[in-house]
């Protein structure tokens, strides 16, 4: 085969060659993932929260107090229950999970009072005689502006409770077995780790997409990642959340409760004195009896029936014999 | 064995062809994204669309003895739910751009904080839909040069101009705290530049008697959950005590007006709603109103009372027609 080609040829064609050659490499080169792809963590690397559950006691799951004093409220909501001292033995390290999920006033109520938080953190270390009582939350939008601005960061430490910001090595990925959502997704774990107790306190306030955040919604704190993808689904991701972590005790904080415009709110507007205060070893019942606070029924909001179906709780919070009371 | 390398004569023909046709598929792409079809493509108004570059530094609205916490943050449709984290979809799914978010603190009072939200919008209607649906039930009108749609609580003022919706907000409640909001709002205003004086058509339409100028919504997607409706502007009237909402749907053409129409009818007899003439439904005890008027889809919905009901569509009806004569 004969192939000819002239000295003008082959430089053209060996040109092309070199810039076909070099974009390539080029390309190539920008392209390149040093670190490349994360590896996957093993299913030994996968997290499970303890279980910070206290045996229950029949007719003392479900308290609810009437009051506008927030610090009365809980005194005596915990009262009925059997006292902190049935929650807190001495030497117990208490973590509290509070909603600080904004970086607002309190006056707002969209996070959690810190006056209530005061008030848990020293029940815990005076009639508790807890060792340690830590603070935290995953707010993701700047957390220390949150925890300073909802006054939660020096309530806290004012009643001598540490404050852990989310720092990045401070989460884990974990899977819930059975969940449609939590799988292999990063969650908020190192502080929770070596903690005996935990007590969660949210605010009541009405939520664009779920209907109501309360105390199952305030475990969506616990969510590290892009966590607004759960958004489509909210009803399920809250549902797992309280499959996937089992507390203490949870405070549910209707003194003034946000009515609409939530969960930011805003305006006054949005706020209602509803004077009312729960505590609870069953969640799902002190989120259903917290519903009508909203002018809710358990049905308008799914989640209820998707954890009580799981086995977390029951709606039917008459069914605990709940305890009422009234402070003044 | 000789070859010649070089294309014939017919090769390079149909080359030099669909390197053309190409270069005209390049160009009419280029073209259809320079000049959208709107009617086609979504609801957005060329007229209303903010530039890219539109950029606003709010620190400089601090009123006196107030100082910036931080500067002003920027947030995205990739991070609006950081900052109002669940409240986000009601945003992104009106047409969300941008959000300038900006908070002062007291010098001496850390518990007065204010804090700024100015949204970016698709356009004014975008705007108006994020406005009239969180708008509180309790507030007093307020107004800044001809601007109608806006605001004030005890501690915040609320209003749009063109494509943007703000919030100003307070945390402590004083005369003192609301004006520094008030003025805050004025200074805004004045910054957000508008090429045209905001103006929805369907608002005039709702007839006046027993309505609630307080509840016009309007929803981009479908408001009572039918999965019908769409573009739709909802007013609540209220007679005797008893409530009902009054809806109006501008469509492209009379032709999908009518569609419509026939789609909520088919609705309701499929939810097994009685039929009591041809444009009023009983709909497990409520009443239901809805018919086709040039290019608007409009009725009544969820009305307590039937003669009610059929009064203000009536008047619905007379409306709409006297506006497009």
């Amino acid at each position: 085969m004969e192939n000819n080609i002239n000295r003008r040829q082959f430089i053209a064609t060996a040109t092309k060659a070199g810039i076909s050659i070099a974009a390539a490499s080029a390309a190539a080169y920008l392209l390149y993932d040093k670190k490349g792809p994360p590896a996957k963590p093993k299913a030994h690397d996968l997290v499970t929260f303890p279980d910070y559950s206290v045996p229950k006691i029949t007719g003392q799951t479900i308290s609810i107090v009437k009051g506008d004093d927030r610090t009365k409220s809980v005194d005596k909501a915990i009262d009925l229950l059997g006292g902190i001292e049935r929650f807190v033995k001495p030497g117990d390290n208490v973590i509290i999970k509070p909603n600080a999920a904004f970086a607002t006033s309190p006056a707002l109520a969209a996070t959690t009072n810190p006056q209530l938080i005061a008030r848990v953190v020293r029940l815990c270390y005076d009639r508790g005689q807890a060792a340690k009582v830590y603070v935290t939350d995953n707010p993701i939008n700047d957390p220390a502006s949150c925890f300073t601005l909802s006054g939660i960061a020096k309530a806290a430490t004012a009643a001598g409770a540490k404050l852990i910001l989310p720092k990045e090595n401070l989460f884990r990925n974990t899977t819930l077995a059975g969940a449609k959502l939590i799988k292999n997704w990063p969650v908020l774990y190192k502080p929770f780790e070596k903690a005996d107790k935990l007590i969660a306190i949210a605010p009541v306030k009405d939520h664009h997409r779920s209907g109501a955040s309360m105390t199952m919604k305030n475990f969506y704190g616990l969510l590290g990642g892009r966590r607004n993808i759960f958004h489509q689904d909210i009803h399920t991701i809250i549902a797992e959340l309280s499959m996937m972590i089992k507390p203490t005790l949870v405070i549910l904080d209707g003194t003034v409760s946000m009515i609409s415009n939530g969960p930011t709110g805003g305006s006054f507007d949005d706020l209602k004195n509803t004077n009312t205060l729960i505590a609870s070893c069953d969640m799902v019942a002190a989120d259903s009896f917290g519903a009508q606070l909203l002018d809710l029924k358990v049905s308008d909001l799914p989640y209820l029936e998707k954890a009580q179906n799981a086995g977390v709780g029951t709606t039917d919070y008459n069914s605990l014999k709940p305890k009422f009371a009234t402070v003044t | 064995m000789s070859k010649d390398s070089r294309p014939k004569t017919a090769e390079a023909v149909i080359s030099f062809a669909i390197l053309i046709i190409l270069t005209l598929i390049a160009a009419a792409v280029l073209r259809l994204q320079a000049n959208p079809d709107i009617s086609r493509f979504g609801i957005e108004d060329p007229a209303d669309s903010p530039k890219a570059t539109e950029s606003f530094d709010l620190t400089s609205l601090a009123p006196k003895n107030f100082k910036p916490i931080a500067k002003t943050k920027i947030y995205t449709d990739d991070n609006l739910y950081e900052k109002i984290n669940g409240k986000a979809p009601l945003y992104t799914e009106a047409g969300f751009k941008k959000l300038h978010s900006q908070q002062f603190i007291h010098s001496t009072d850390d518990t007065a904080i204010i804090d700024i939200y100015l949204y970016h919008m698709t356009n004014a209607k975008s705007a108006f839909a994020v406005f009239s649906q969180q708008r509180r039930p309790n507030s007093k009108p307020i107004t800044f040069q001809h601007q109608i749609f806006g605001y004030k609580t005890t501690n915040g003022v609320y209003f749009i101009k063109a494509q943007y919706y703000i919030e100003v907000v307070i945390s402590v409640a004083s005369d003192n705290a609301l004006t520094d909001v008030i003025n805050i709002g004025k200074k805004l205003f004045k910054k957000i530049p508008q090429t045209k004086l905001t103006h929805f058509e369907e608002i005039a339409l709702f007839p006046n008697g027993n309505l609630n100028t307080k509840t016009i919504t309007y929803s981009i997607d479908d408001p009572f959950g039918f999965g019908i409706l769409s573009n739709t502007f909802t007013a609540e009237y209220q007679i005797d005590g008893q409530t009902m909402l009054a809806f109006i749907s501008k469509q492209q053409t009379p032709e999908q007006a009518v569609k419509i129409v026939q789609n909520y009818k088919q609705f309701l007899l499929e939810n097994d709603a009685i039929k009591i003439n041809p444009s009023l439904f009983d709909l497990d005890g409520m009443f239901e109103a809805v018919h086709a008027e040039g290019k608007f889809a409009i009725g009544i919905h969820a009305a307590e009372n039937k003669n009610h009901a059929d009064t203000v569509a009536k008047k619905l009806i007379e409306k709409v027609k006297s506006h497009g004569k």
